[in-house]
């Protein structure tokens, strides 16, 4: 197939017609500058021979350029052998097409269908999305896009090539045979294993879990069998329980022991019985022995009570007497002592009368001799109060303290001021020879040195005068600072009445030795009026003054008194304790007579109770005597003891005999028999019931055959994995089957497809030295085999895909062409990811297809294909 | 005391599960062995004995289902003998366990001997028998038979469970008795259990065998022995058929269909073949055709015309012949399929065995595909 022109008008960006001439056979390589339209160009072509020019669909509407209502318009011319063809094609308004040939023209529908027969592809869906229709144009006009895919042929290439390669090989796959084969083998796989995963399905996967069930069931049989097991052991293991326990139960020994210990229990009883007995008797024993040493040891009492009474009847009286003499007595002493104290009182009231008088006298005489002590002592006062008052004259002249210091203070400051004075002052000495005056300032002077302050004129004598000038400046303020400490020196010491500082200081020593002296003196004043009681003066001078000028002159003198008084004091004193003498004895009379009195009522009462008691014992023992008399008591008493003891060792033998037969001990150990009788008769019970319950489990399980069910479940189970392992091998039979049918066929494919890969290998020889290509069953570029390794087309580098897409496309249009189907290839911008030496392969490769079929190159880059001698069609 | 006639038997395995056996088998065998119990009160009757003995495993476990134990019971009550079941090592007696169960439900003409004391059978006839309480029994059960006493002049009949010393085919050591324990326990008769065939030993021991065969290792059919006893004399013993199937083990070295069929046809005229259960080993080495078509006579054929078939092609070699391989196909992918499997077959590799029923299977399917094509 050549194309020899084609034109476009209102086809996309072509609004205006264009119209593309000079194709010719080999190699056509258009340049355009990008985006000037080449691929509208290719678009055009496919929108020519593929889009039926009646649709209206989204590819077709694509077709209008944009913004425009007119009609899309292509016109191709092409040859296919010798025979030329034109195709004009309209779309969407008044919609046409017409295919002119030698033999005529067709239109519409009619043209459609003449072109497809023509080219080979077959009416497609419209939307230009269907390359399975295409034919080989469809695989050899490689749109951009698509350039890069190594995608496997279209369906009716395939076909073509399978009929191509099967007049040329043969069929060698076996065809329809093998595939039967291979899809019964498949199926009897696939019913056993999932194929992709080899998982188990269908009858393999049922007898794995039949295994696994029977897996299950086999141990669950086991398990039965093994708690059958145990029941059967635990019944036996009861059932020897339960025969032992009866022979317990019924083991004479056992009973004749008990029998005996109840007869030693009984044997125990009696003895206890006998021993509380003899126990009681003991007991009355000791009652009678009480009883009757009672009764002697009362009429021992009533007999002692007796004669107690006797005695204590005798003493009473005694004393009795005693106590009426001793009264008497008593009372005439009292008499006698009650005189003597009479006596007593009267002297001492005379020796009293007598004290008295003198005292009185005494008393007159004191006040006068006090009264003129007071008037001397009142002189001698005056004297030591001229005295104070002259201390106390002196001792207010003291200074004070800080007035003193003042005076201190200025004065140091006049003898500072003077030191300043004399320091800025000019000192003039002068010696005056006899007789001859000074004058200084006019005034005469006889100093011997003048302290100079200001210009002062000397003059001496007649023979002249000296001026001398201090030298100017603080003259002046030294003198009035001069003076004015002295001023105030002088001030200080007036106000204080002084003529300096030490002067004062010695005024206010004298002050001080006033003050002492005055502190003594007063002292003194206050020891000259001590006071005196006995004219009621009291002490102090105030007070001495009062009572001295209270006297007046009538001031008697008073004779002093001839009384003893000691004497008088002596006497009354002496009286007096005669007195109290005479008292306290007749106290003491009185006393003991009381106390005499009450001896004798003591006595008195003592005689009675006594005699009372006397009769009381008396009747006592008569009344003992009554019930029986000592000999007879002592005698029951005895035998009463006698009794006692013989109830005793009764007693004590009775004892021993229960000491033998613990009766408690022997309660103990038959309720222990009996216990263990019980538990044995319990346990019998319960063992009796749990053999029961055992045997009805075993009756029920046994029943059902757990060993036999368990020797079934074992050989179910080898069955199992019997008929599993059968069907395993079976499923890898098949496994190893469908692989081995597998490869086999890759093989028989390969060896079909040789044609193909020995005309593709050739290009690919030049393009990769040493390299082949696989294709597989679709036909499609399965991997490249570099050097023994194989490649998956995936892994290829894109400008290598690129390269082997282009490759197998010429490699089928070869393949095509031989069998006689028009073909042309046409290639969009190809080989853009080549570098310059493949390039280079790549143009010779095409360039020498297009020895066999024309080969159109739509290209921007005029460049890269210069080299190219190929016929060239510039766009404009 | 004249003649007593007694029917001998052992080893029922009643309730064995013949568990790898299709359910149609396994109801066969199970049924087949009451059967036998039929058999054996028809075997009595036609003797005229009043007594079976079983010398242990009447049972084939130690607790089968009550329906195995009716059934049993069921058809001994049928036959108008005494019998008398003793535990062996797979029924053995324990407290509680089977053989309660089975005194309870038994009717009065069958005994349980499950203690080892002697027992009047009949005026004159006493029974001494050795039961097992325990699966393995090391000592000698019979022993206590020496002091076993009998009023004298009756006859004594020892009945016993275990392998001969000495002897035992089994392998197992346990429960042995001496050959001699008949002269030494003063017996008449040692009736023994636990072999599964018919074997004497000496003229007063003797294994009467399984009256129901139940396993492959013996081609006769099953059976008993009835015993005349007669006192100070040895007794005659004769060996009676009860066994319905016969379980025959053959190895046919076989290279083509013909040699097949002639066997088959020999095995024919053995034993009618309703009635075999074969457990067949084909050896041999033959073309990939005749393997088939001969694994198909036997699958399809004889298979259906025996009970059962065990089959076992192990050591049956195919060797695929050039006819063959060309019969799956001479060129393209089959060919290669077969070529490569042939090759994995010969290599003798792991996966040898499975490669050459790889390639069996690719030649049946080719044949089968021709065969759906010609149609």
């Amino acid at each position: 197939m050549i194309i020899r022109n084609l034109e476009v008008a209102n086809f996309r960006k072509f609004r205006d017609p264009l119209r593309i001439e000079g194709f010719t056979e080999g190699l056509n390589i258009v340049v355009e500058p990008n985006e000037s339209g080449k691929s509208t160009l290719l678009e055009a072509l496919r929108a020519a021979f593929f889009v039926r020019y009646s649709a209206k669909t989204e590819l077709v509407r694509s077709y209008v350029p944009i913004g425009d209502d007119v009609a899309p318009r292509v016109s191709v011319g092409f040859h296919i052998g010798e025979e030329a063809w034109t195709l004009e094609k309209q779309f969407m308004k008044s919609a046409s097409v017409r295919l002119s040939g030698s033999s005529g023209r067709k239109e519409s529908d009619a043209a459609e269908e003449a072109l497809q027969e023509l080219l080979g592809f077959e009416r497609g869906n419209n939307r230009g999305t269907d390359p399975e229709t295409r034919g080989p144009l469809g695989l050899l006009w490689v749109e951009q896009a698509t350039a890069l895919a190594v995608e496997n042929p279209n369906r009716i290439v395939r076909d073509t090539v399978r009929g191509v390669l099967e007049a040329e090989v043969g069929a060698v796959t076996g065809g329809r045979r093998f595939d039967a084969i291979r899809s019964n083998v498949e199926t009897a796989y696939s019913a056993l294993r999932t194929p992709s995963t080899g998982k188990s399905k269908g009858n393999l996967a049922a007898a794995e879990t039949r295994l696994a069930e029977a897996i299950v069931a086999r141990q669950n049989a086991e398990a039965v069998v093994r708690d059958y097991e145990s029941t059967l052991a635990d019944l036996e293991n009861a059932k020897s329980r339960l025969k032992l326990l009866e022979r317990d139960l019924l083991d004479p020994e056992a009973v004749e022991q008990r029998r005996k210990l109840e007869d030693d229990l009984k044997t125990a009883e009696t003895a206890a019985l006998r021993h509380s007995a003899a126990e009681a008797q003991l007991g009355r024993a000791d009652a009678f022995v009480t009883t009757a040493s009672a009764a002697v040891q009362r009429l021992d009492a009533a007999e002692d009570r007796l004669s107690s009474a006797e005695r204590v009847l005798e003493t009473a009286k005694g004393s009795l007497e005693d106590a009426r003499s001793n009264l008497e007595t008593v009372i005439k002493e009292e008499k006698a002592l009650r005189q003597a104290l009479d006596d007593a009182r009267q002297e001492t009231e005379k020796h009293e009368l007598a004290l008295v008088g003198a005292r009185d006298r005494a008393r007159v005489f004191a006040t006068a001799a006090g009264a003129r002590r007071a008037i001397d002592a009142r002189r001698a006062l005056d004297e030591l109060e001229a005295r104070e008052k002259e201390l106390k004259e002196a001792s207010a002249d003291r200074i004070d303290a800080s007035e003193l210091r003042k005076v201190s203070e200025y004065e140091l400051a006049a003898i500072q001021a003077r030191a300043r004075f004399e320091a800025g002052a000019v000192k003039v000495e002068v010696e005056l020879k006899e007789g001859t005056t000074l004058r200084i300032d006019g005034e005469a002077a006889d100093v011997a040195s003048v302290e100079v302050l200001k210009a002062t004129r000397f003059e001496l004598g007649t023979a002249g005068s000296v001026t001398v000038r201090p030298p100017d400046g603080s003259s002046l303020s030294i003198e009035a600072d001069l003076a004015a400490a002295d001023g105030e020196r002088d001030a200080a010491l007036r106000r204080l009445g002084i003529r300096s500082h030490s002067e004062g200081i010695t005024r206010n020593e004298r002050a001080a030795a006033a003050e002492r002296e005055l502190a003594a003196l007063q002292k003194q004043i206050a020891s000259a009026c001590p006071g005196d009681a006995s004219i009621s003066l009291a002490a102090g001078a105030d007070a001495l003054k009062a009572f001295v000028a209270s006297l007046g002159e009538g001031l008697v003198d008073a004779v002093a008194p001839m009384d003893d008084i000691v004497a008088l004091e002596g006497a009354v004193t002496e009286a007096k304790l005669s007195e109290a003498t005479a008292s306290g004895r007749r106290e003491d009379a009185r006393e003991a007579l009381s106390k005499a009195e009450r001896v004798k009522a003591t006595a008195d009462a003592n005689h009675g109770s006594a005699h009372r008691e006397m009769e009381a014992a008396g009747e006592n023992l008569r009344t003992v005597i009554a019930a029986g008399d000592r000999e007879k008591l002592a005698a029951d008493l005895q035998s009463a003891q006698r009794d006692r003891t013989a109830k005793f060792e009764s007693a004590e033998k009775a004892k021993a005999g229960t000491d033998a037969f613990d009766p408690e001990a022997i309660r103990r150990r038959i309720e222990n028999i009996d216990r263990a009788a019980r538990r044995a008769g319990e346990e019998r019970l319960e063992l009796t019931a749990s053999i029961a319950a055992l045997e009805a489990a075993v009756a029920r399980e046994g029943t059902s055959g757990p060993a036999g069910r368990m020797a079934e479940a074992r050989e179910d189970e080898e069955a199992s994995a019997t008929s599993l392992e059968r069907l395993r091998r079976e499923a890898d039979t098949l496994d190893m089957l469908r692989k081995a049918l597998t490869q086999a066929a890759d093989v028989a494919s390969r060896t079909f497809l040789a044609p193909v890969t020995a005309r593709a290998g050739r290009y690919i020889q030049q393009l990769l030295p040493g390299s082949d290509l696989s294709f597989n069953e679709e036909l499609g570029l399965a991997g490249v085999s570099r050097a023994g390794i194989d490649e998956a087309c995936g892994d290829l580098s894109r400008g290598t895909q690129e390269q082997l897409a282009i490759l197998t496309r010429l490699a089928f249009a070869d393949l095509l062409l031989e069998d006689g189907a028009p073909i042309s290839l046409i290639l969009d911008d190809p080989l853009v990811y080549s570098d310059d030496i493949r390039l280079e392969t790549m143009t010779d490769i095409l360039q020498e297809a297009s020895k066999r079929m024309q080969v159109i190159l739509l290209t921007c880059r005029s460049k890269a294909f210069r080299h190219v001698e190929a016929n060239r069609i510039v766009l404009r | 005391m004249g003649t007593l006639k007694i029917i001998h038997s052992a080893d029922w395995q009643l309730g064995k599960p013949f568990g790898r056996f299709s359910h149609e088998v396994r109801n066969a065998l199970s049924e087949a062995r009451f059967d036998a119990i039929d058999e054996l009160g028809k075997a009595a009757m036609t003797a005229g004995a009043a007594h079976v003995v079983v010398a242990g495993d009447v049972f084939d476990n130690v607790e089968p289902g009550d329906r195995i134990v009716m059934q049993a019971l069921s058809r001994m009550e049928r036959a108008p003998v005494t019998w008398w079941l003793m535990p062996g090592n797979h029924d053995y007696a324990r407290a509680g366990g089977l053989w309660s169960r089975i005194r309870a439900r038994a009717p009065t003409s069958v005994r349980i001997v499950d203690t080892a004391e002697p027992v009047e059978m009949e005026e004159g006839a006493w029974l001494l028998p050795a039961p097992l309480e325990h699966r393995k029994t090391t000592n000698d059960p019979t022993a206590a038979m020496v002091d076993m006493v009998t009023p004298p002049g009756a006859l004594r009949i020892g009945l016993a469970h275990g392998s001969i010393a000495e002897f035992g085919a089994s392998g197992e050591s346990s429960n042995i008795i001496p050959p001699d324990r008949a002269k030494s326990a003063g017996l008449d008769y040692l009736a023994l259990g636990d072999w599964h065939g018919f074997l004497t030993v000496g003229d007063r021991t003797a294994y009467s065998g399984t009256p129901e065969i139940d396993r492959f290792g013996r081609d006769e059919p099953g059976g008993c022995i009835s015993v005349d006893l007669r006192s100070k004399e040895a007794p005659q013993l004769r060996r009676v058929e009860t066994g319905r199937y016969c379980w025959i083990s053959r190895r046919w070295n076989v290279a083509n269909e013909e040699e097949l069929e002639r066997e088959i046809a020999t095995l024919r005229t053995e034993a009618r073949l309703s009635d075999v259960l074969l457990s067949l080993d084909l050896m041999g080495v033959a073309s990939l055709s005749d393997r088939v078509s001969m694994l198909t006579l036997l699958e399809n054929r004889l298979a259906h015309e025996l009970r059962n078939l065990d089959l076992d092609t192990d050591e049956f070699i195919a060797r695929p012949t050039s006819d063959d391989i060309a019969r799956i196909e001479v060129q393209g992918a089959l060919a290669g399929a077969t070529a490569a499997l042939q090759s994995k077959a010969d290599a003798n590799g792991p996966d040898a065995q499975i490669a050459a029923a790889a390639l069996e299977r690719l030649y049946v399917e080719a044949l089968r595909f021709d065969a759906e094509v010609s149609k």
